[in-house]
C-alpha cells in the first residue's frame, strides 16, 4: 500500500512538473477513445483546437458496429441501433494548470442508425406481422465534463462524462445519447 | 475542495448518463385481441373424486385480430412457432377466505396433446399440428381429494376473463401474445366447482 501511495506521488509529480507554457504551444490535438473501442467496438477519434483564453473546440466522430448491441437489437431489447455521430463541441477549462485540468463542454450531435418496428402486411386475405427496419438521423444537444493530463507534454490522457437529448426525431432516435470515454491522445 | 466537487460532479454525470427513458422494454413483442374460446373447459361444476377438469384448446394458425381485415396468421408471424404457451391456476378452498394452489406431480396430469407441467400454476403448451395447421392443447387435471375448488388464468397476466397465450420461438423472431376471452368465468376471473 505504502508503495503505491509512494508511486502515485511520484506519478503526480512528474505530470506536474512539466513544462506548462510547452503544452500550451502547442495548439492541436487528436484522440481515440480507447474505453469505447474496447467495450462496445465503436471507433471515436477526435481533433481539438486549443486557444489562449482556457477555450478549445473539436469535433468528435464515432462509428459503431458492436455485435451485442446489434445482437439486442435483432432481438427486441432496444428498438434502435445508433451507428454513427458527429459531435462539434465547445470546452472551457474549469482548473488553471495545463498539464491537468477538468474542463466542462457543451455539443451538438449529428447521430444516426438503424431503427426497428412492428408492421402488419395484408395480402390476399390473410396478414402476418413482420418487423420493418428503417435509418433515423437526429440532432441532440449536451453537456460533458472531464478531466485531462499530459505525460511527456505530448501524450494525453482524457476522462469524459457527458450526455444530450436528441431534438426532432424522437419517435424513433434514442431520447439521450452519451459521450463517455477514455480517450488517449497526442499534442502538437 | 474544488477538486472534490468537481469529481462529484462528473460522478453525477456519469450516474445520470447511465439512466435513458426511451430504449427500455420489449420490441419484438406483438400483443393483439383474437376471438374468444381459444382455451376451454366443460363448465360442470360437480365432479367426483379421480375426476380430471380437462382443459382444451384447437385453434388455427388463421386468427382474426379484433379491429383488423383479414386473418393474421399467428404461424407465420411467429417464425414457425411451435409451441404458444399459457398458465392457469387451480385452488381449493381451506376456509371461509383462503384458498390454496392444488399441486400435483406432472405424472399425475392426463397429457392427451401438446404438454403441460404444474407448480405454482400450470403451464400449459399448445403444440402447433401441420397436418391440420391448428395448435392443440388437452390436458387433464386429477381431481384427488373433496372441497370447493376454482379455476383461473390470471397468475401471469393482468387480465381476469382473458387466456393470454404467448409465443415460444427464436429470439429474433417476433413473441406474439394473444388474448382471448374464457367462457364460464365469473366477473373476478373465475369459475367455481365442487368434488364430492
Amino acid at each position: 500500500m505504502k508503495k503505491i501511495l509512494i508511486a502515485l506521488l511520484l506519478f503526480s509529480g512528474i505530470v506536474n512538473a512539466q513544462n506548462e507554457s510547452a503544452i500550451s504551444n502547442k495548439k492541436n490535438e487528436f484522440r481515440v477513445d480507447v474505453l469505447s473501442a474496447i467495450l462496445s467496438s465503436k471507433i471515436s477519434i477526435s481533433y481539438e483546437r486549443f486557444f489562449a483564453n482556457d477555450f478549445s473546440v473539436g469535433l468528435n466522430v464515432n462509428y459503431s458496429d458492436s455485435k451485442k448491441l446489434t445482437e439486442d437489437f435483432e432481438e427486441g431489447y432496444t428498438n434502435n441501433l445508433a451507428k454513427y455521430e458527429v459531435n462539434p463541441y465547445v470546452r472551457y477549462a474549469l482548473s488553471k494548470g495545463k498539464t491537468n485540468y477538468y474542463f466542462a463542454e457543451i455539443f451538438t450531435s449529428f447521430n444516426g442508425g438503424d431503427f426497428k418496428e412492428i408492421i402488419r402486411e395484408e395480402n390476399n386475405g390473410t396478414a402476418i406481422y413482420t418487423t420493418k427496419i428503417s435509418t433515423y438521423s437526429d440532432i441532440a444537444a449536451g453537456g460533458s465534463l472531464g478531466y485531462k493530463m499530459y505525460f511527456k507534454e505530448s501524450i494525453a490522457l482524457e476522462l469524459l462524462v457527458g450526455f444530450g437529448y436528441n431534438l426532432l426525431n424522437t419517435d424513433k432516435s434514442p431520447d439521450k445519447i452519451t459521450r463517455v470515454g477514455i480517450n488517449l491522445g497526442y499534442r502538437f | 475542495m474544488k477538486k472534490i466537487s468537481y469529481l462529484a460532479i462528473l460522478f453525477s454525470a456519469i450516474l445520470f448518463s447511465s439512466c435513458d427513458t426511451n430504449d427500455d422494454g420489449f420490441y419484438n413483442n406483438k400483443i393483439i385481441d383474437v376471438n374468444p374460446g381459444l382455451v376451454t373447459f366443460n363448465n360442470t361444476t360437480n365432479y367426483s373424486i379421480g375426476d380430471y377438469l380437462v382443459l382444451d384448446a384447437d385453434f388455427s394458425r388463421y386468427q382474426t385480430e379484433f379491429g383488423q381485415t383479414g386473418l393474421l396468421d399467428i404461424y407465420k408471424t411467429t417464425g414457425n412457432a411451435e409451441f404458444f404457451a399459457f398458465s392457469y391456476v387451480i385452488e381449493r378452498k381451506i376456509n371461509a377466505t383462503e384458498w390454496e394452489t392444488i399441486f400435483v406431480d406432472d405424472s399425475q396430469l392426463q397429457i392427451n396433446k401438446g404438454n403441460a407441467s404444474n407448480g405454482a400454476y400450470v403451464y400449459g403448451l399448445c403444440k402447433y399440428n401441420s397436418t391440420d395447421e391448428t395448435y392443440e392443447y388437452n390436458v387433464g387435471f386429477p381431481l384427488l381429494s373433496t372441497g370447493n375448488y376454482r379455476l383461473s388464468f390470471g397468475y401471469n397476466s393482468d387480465s381476469t376473463k382473458n387466456v393470454e397465450l404467448r409465443s415460444l420461438n427464436k429470439p429474433k423472431d417476433i413473441k406474439l401474445n394473444l388474448n382471448s376471452a374464457v367462457a364460464n368465468l365469473d366477473n373476478s376471473g373465475y369459475f367455481y366447482f365442487n368434488v364430492n
